[in-house]
């Protein structure tokens, strides 16, 4: 209990710093974790072990609840491509890189799966907090990050048969088909029929849940695959809705602690890389933020994401998360990687997951798109004068432009080339790209417009695009009135959504609640 | 039965998945679950030797088993308030000193008449002194009546209880190698058990009202710091009580009290909740699986009568000391039945005797067998407290007991129904709340970030409606409507799933038009669609300005 007590009591100071400086909780959690260590604390070695056990068990869970595959159909082939992408470059490194380095082949295709599996709940939570969740990009990103998962805990068990014979290679492949049909059968029928038709009470819900983690764990066990294994198929075969919205509401408070009990644990016992190491850590640092990276963009690219969004994308990718923690984990009770390598993997996932909010951050993102080449912009061969500029053609710029086209002249800027396709099969002038990037916005000749419509999502964005279009008049859609506020200042024009939507929804209240007479003066008379 | 050698995730794994076969089994017959889980103990441990004693004595699943107890015992904390514990402080006081005196007592006399020599039946009448406050503590909080008048009671009563285990432990340290009592030890015991207890309750009073308001209002900001911090102080305070002698309960107590007083309380109990219902199940099924009952078997009489007397005698001796204070007739009875059963402290007591050479074997498995036979009887005693009263109040055998009739406090407050629910305090929850609030509507606003309900006109909630609980604290299925202008897809249909589910109108915010079929197709009633409706202003708006024609 005193270990349990020391470590929660670092991580809660360490969150609190965390915070204050706007630093990633896994990071700072594993080097509040090793200072616990270095102060000489009296931790129990045993529970510390056995609290990362429990807690990597968990969190590989959790990891598998909590993307609902639902949400990136459709994105799986794309996104498949950069799983399978990152994985063979950071692999051709690793194995290409080994024999310099002095690392031996099978340490290094450890080293390059652990560096492969990016961090899923980072995503997830990094997205979620700017609110991108649902962007084009976002799911493919998503797709990709829990391809990533399923491919290098496949590629765990795979290297798991090195030195082993035929029977074995048998009992493993068993196992997988074994946890595969358990999944499909929890999830489509045990799950459902469980939680949402045999009306248990809460405290029986979250036993049934725990239940199935642990047998589909055992189920891993006997076969001779990962626990780890186990524990995602167990999250991933629970995590379609509404079966997954209800376990994820259980499991909150385990995310909660599991998560800060993994980090900490992990911190409090590694084991610091030789300094010799220093240049195979660097090695991997570069390859995994800069070089990978940069052969990404070029795939999500052909897929029809602006630069801007591609570079989002590559820089939420370029880092490696709790799962290749997890790998290295498994790799060292295997006898296939050393302390010091699975500290360098703890080093590599602690730098990374600290610089990924600003390799995906905006003004970082935008600073690399002034600087890199793009291509030509394809000219419009359309005179463009007195027309009206419609900047991002969602939900609302649809609106618009049913409404406008055939009654002025209309030029329409989207960065999702089906949606242009589309424009210009109806004979609407149309231009793919970020509607806030100057240069995007100069081909449609907004000087000469009558006015420009923004419907982009970011006030950042906004901002830009009423400072780019000098005199011409801006209307903009933003959602908070304090937006609004900020686009006038500018000498725009705003309307805000959230002002109109509470308008919309009082006249569905009033019909469907009518006041009573009582509550009415006027009818009393 | 060979028994096998497992790892602590293996251990772990037989417990839980044993204890839900074992409630889903029991489920048709209404066992309450702490008796499954008890049962699952039995049978993985004794009958089917899954798990080994020495597997229960790992120092990680004990510690688990553990945390179980500490996270519950904090959750009382949580859900009283200082003013609150200080209204039953007397009665708890003198019917926990009380009932120890007359129980050992007339667990001695009792034992004595059934033929036990001296030093069992001191052991034996100390072990049906204490009552179990996990188990009672647990099936309130099942009753959801921890914050009733008698459920605070009892909670004091434990309280009580544990320090004099605390005493009775110090005694037993106090015995030599020689076994002679050494006088200084026991003083000294004595002296840093209750200045610790003097000294944690200071600082749980300082902390409550000067140290823990504004850091843990800054922390509100973050859900997981807040939790975190919550969590470690109850650590903290747990480590404190175990350097001064005293119990984790005790300490896990008090650190959940000092923190009752915060507006995050209630946030923090729904969060903490559903961790200590995992880890308390461990705490069950170990104490299923160390019960020993097979030695029992010659002392079957002798079970029998000390478990009546530990489910009658002991409320009986409640009854007429709570009664005394002037407490009703229902509310002594209701207080007096949570003591009906004894502690799992009786079974490491026993135990210590039985290392020592003081009591035979059997001694230790007549205990374990009262122990099952009490915590089981008594389960079903407080959860049917209702239908248990008015049998024996129309049978009359509570008149001898001449307590006051009627009721001590008038029921809650009057329950929140007709209601709208909005969560999510955006700029659309936040106008949304302003506008129903001026048409004269009874709102309630709900979100995770404490600094989002500040300023609101009407009552405010703390929490994530992804946990159940926080829909049910909101009483949402007497909601005339419930709202969420959340930008979490997930979130959002969940809650139109549960709530169409449960007949109650809901409007949630469709942010993207991708997920527009998925919100009508969980149920929702309303689409509050932003963005279709900023498109549709837009347009008039250019007509407005005269830059498109009409």
């Amino acid at each position: 209990m005193t270990t349990i007590a020391f470590l929660l009591g670092i991580a809660a100071v360490a969150m609190a710093l965390g915070i204050r400086a706007k630093l990633p909780t896994a990071s700072v959690l594993i080097a509040a974790g090793w200072l616990l260590r270095v102060w000489g604390a009296p931790l129990d070695d045993e529970i510390v072990r056995e609290t990362l056990l429990l807690s990597a068990t968990f969190l590989v869970f959790l990891v598998g609840i909590e993307v609902d595959p639902g949400h990136v159909a459709g994105r799986f082939r794309r996104a498949g491509a950069l799983a399978l992408l990152q994985m063979l470059a950071l692999g051709a490194v690793a194995l290409g890189a080994a024999p310099w380095l002095g690392i031996e082949p099978m340490h290094a295709l450890y080293l390059a799966l652990a560096f492969s599996a990016s961090s899923t709940l980072l995503v997830v939570e990094i997205l979620r907090r700017r609110g991108q969740f649902y962007e084009p990009f976002a799911r493919t990103v998503l797709g990709a990050v829990l391809l990533q998962d399923f491919l290098v805990l496949l590629a765990l068990a795979g290297l798991g048969l090195v030195d082993s014979g035929f029977d074995q290679a048998m009992t493993v492949a068993g196992g997988v088909v074994a946890l595969v049909t358990a999944g499909v059968l929890l999830s489509r029928y045990l799950a459902p029929y469980v939680l949402t038709r045999m009306n248990l009470d809460e405290e029986e819900q979250i036993l049934f849940v725990v239940a199935v983690l642990f047998a589909f764990v055992g189920l891993a066990h006997v076969c001779d695959l990962p626990l780890v294994t186990g524990a995602f198929f167990a999250g991933h075969a629970l995590a379609r809705f509404p079966v997954g919205g209800l376990v994820r509401g259980h499991v909150l408070t385990f995310s909660d602690f599991f998560i800060t009990a993994f980090f900490v644990s992990l911190g409090a016992s590694l084991v610091l890389p030789n300094p010799s190491a220093l240049l195979a850590e660097g090695l991997f640092l570069v390859v995994i933020v800069v070089v990978v990276p940069f052969i990404l963009v070029p795939l999500f690219r052909r897929g029809g994401a602006s630069l801007r969004s591609s570079l989002e994308g590559v820089g939420l990718m370029a880092q490696c998360g709790e799962l290749g923690i997890v790998v290295a984990l498994v790799g060292l009770s295997r006898g296939h990687l050393s302390e010091p390598e699975l500290g360098m993997v703890i080093v590599v996932a602690t730098v990374t997951m600290m610089f990924v909010g600003l390799f995906s951050n905006e003004r970082f993102v935008w600073g690399l798109v002034h600087r890199l080449p793009s291509r030509a912009p394809r000219v419009v061969d359309v005179p463009l004068n007195d027309h009206v500029i419609v900047i991002g053609c969602g939900e609302s710029g649809r609106v618009l432009v049913d409404e406008l086209h055939g009654k002025v002249g209309l030029a329409v800027i989207d960065d999702d080339p089906s949606v242009v396709s589309e424009l210009e099969a109806r004979g609407i002038v149309a231009v793919r790209g970020d509607g806030s990037d100057a240069a995007v916005l100069g081909r449609v000749a907004p000087e000469r417009a009558r006015v420009v419509v923004s419907t982009m999502r970011r006030l950042a964005d906004n901002l830009r695009i009423v400072r780019a279009c000098g005199r011409t008049p801006v209307l903009v859609r933003v959602f908070a009135p304090e937006e609004a506020d900020a686009v006038r200042e500018l000498g725009g024009r705003a309307v805000v959504e959230s002002e109109l939507t509470t308008r919309a929804f009082l006249g569905w209240f009033d019909d469907r609640f009518p006041r009573g007479p009582e509550a009415d003066p006027g009818s009393a008379a | 039965m060979e028994v096998t050698e497992r790892s602590f995730l293996e251990a772990l794994g037989i417990m839980m998945i044993a204890a839900v076969i074992i409630v889903q089994l029991s489920r048709r017959f209404r066992v309450p679950s702490i008796i499954s889980y008890i049962l699952a103990g039995l049978a993985v441990g004794p009958i089917l030797g899954l798990i080994s004693p020495a597997a229960l004595d790992d120092e990680a699943i004990s510690t688990v088993s553990e945390m179980g107890i500490v996270l519950l015992m904090f959750l009382v904390g949580l859900e009283l308030s200082l003013d609150r514990i200080r209204q039953v402080g007397k009665v708890a006081l003198a019917a926990g000193v009380g009932q120890v005196v007359f129980t050992a007592a007339g667990g001695l006399g009792l034992c004595r008449l059934l033929g036990f020599d001296w030093m069992e039946s001191i052991f034996i009448s100390t072990a049906l002194t204490f009552s179990s406050t996990v188990v009672v503590v647990k099936l309130l909080d099942q009753k959801n009546e921890l914050h009733s008048l008698y459920g605070r009671i009892a909670v004091g009563i434990f309280l009580v209880q544990d320090l004099v285990v605390v005493v009775v432990l110090t005694f037993l340290a106090g015995l030599g190698s020689n076994d002679s009592l050494d006088a200084s030890t026991i003083a000294l015991g004595l002296g840093k058990a209750f200045g610790g207890m003097a000294l944690l309750l200071v600082v749980c009073l300082v902390a409550a009202k000067h140290l823990l308001p504004r850091p843990f209002g800054w922390a509100a900001r973050s859900p997981r710091l807040l939790f975190v911090w919550s969590v470690a102080w109850c650590f903290a305070f747990v480590i404190s009580a175990h350097v001064m002698g005293l119990s984790a309960e005790i300490g896990a107590f008090l650190a959940g009290l000092s923190i009752a007083q915060l507006p995050c309380a209630h946030d923090l109990q729904r969060r903490v909740h559903p961790l200590m219902s995992a880890f308390i199940v461990v705490f069950f099924v170990s104490l299923g699986a160390q019960m020993r009952l097979g030695d029992a078997s010659n002392y079957a009489f002798e079970a029998v009568i000390l478990s009546l007397f530990v489910l009658i005698g002991n409320p009986f001796i409640f009854m007429f000391i709570i009664a005394r204070y002037g407490y009703s007739q229902r509310t002594s009875f209701y207080t007096s039945v949570t003591v009906a059963q004894i502690s799992e402290f009786s079974f490491i007591f026993a135990s210590m005797g039985v290392a020592t050479g003081l009591i035979g074997a059997p001694i230790l498995a007549l205990i374990a067998l009262v122990g099952f036979v009490t915590i089981a009887a008594s389960a079903y005693m407080i959860l049917y407290n209702g239908p248990l009263y008015a049998l024996v109040t129309r049978l009359g055998l509570l008149r001898v007991f001449r307590a006051r009739q009627g009721e001590d406090e008038a029921g809650e407050d009057a329950a929140r129904t007709g209601h709208v629910i909005v969560v999510g305090m955006n700029a659309l929850g936040r106008s949304i709340v302003e506008a129903l609030h001026q048409r004269g509507e009874e709102v309630l606003a709900i979100d995770t970030d404490v600094r989002k309900l500040a300023g609101l006109p009407c009552p405010t909630k703390l929490g994530s409606i992804e946990y159940p609980a926080v829909l049910a604290a909101a009483a949402a299925h007497r909601a005339k409507l419930v709202v969420s202008t959340l930008r979490i897809e997930s979130a959002n249909r969940m809650l139109a799933h549960r709530l169409s589910a449960a007949g109650v109108p809901v409007a949630v915010h469709a942010f993207d038009r991708t997920v527009v079929d998925a919100m009508r197709e969980a149920g929702a009633d309303y689409l509050l669609r932003s963005k279709k409706e900023g498109g549709a202003r837009l347009v008039d708006e250019l007509r407005r300005i005269g830059e498109v024609g009409a």
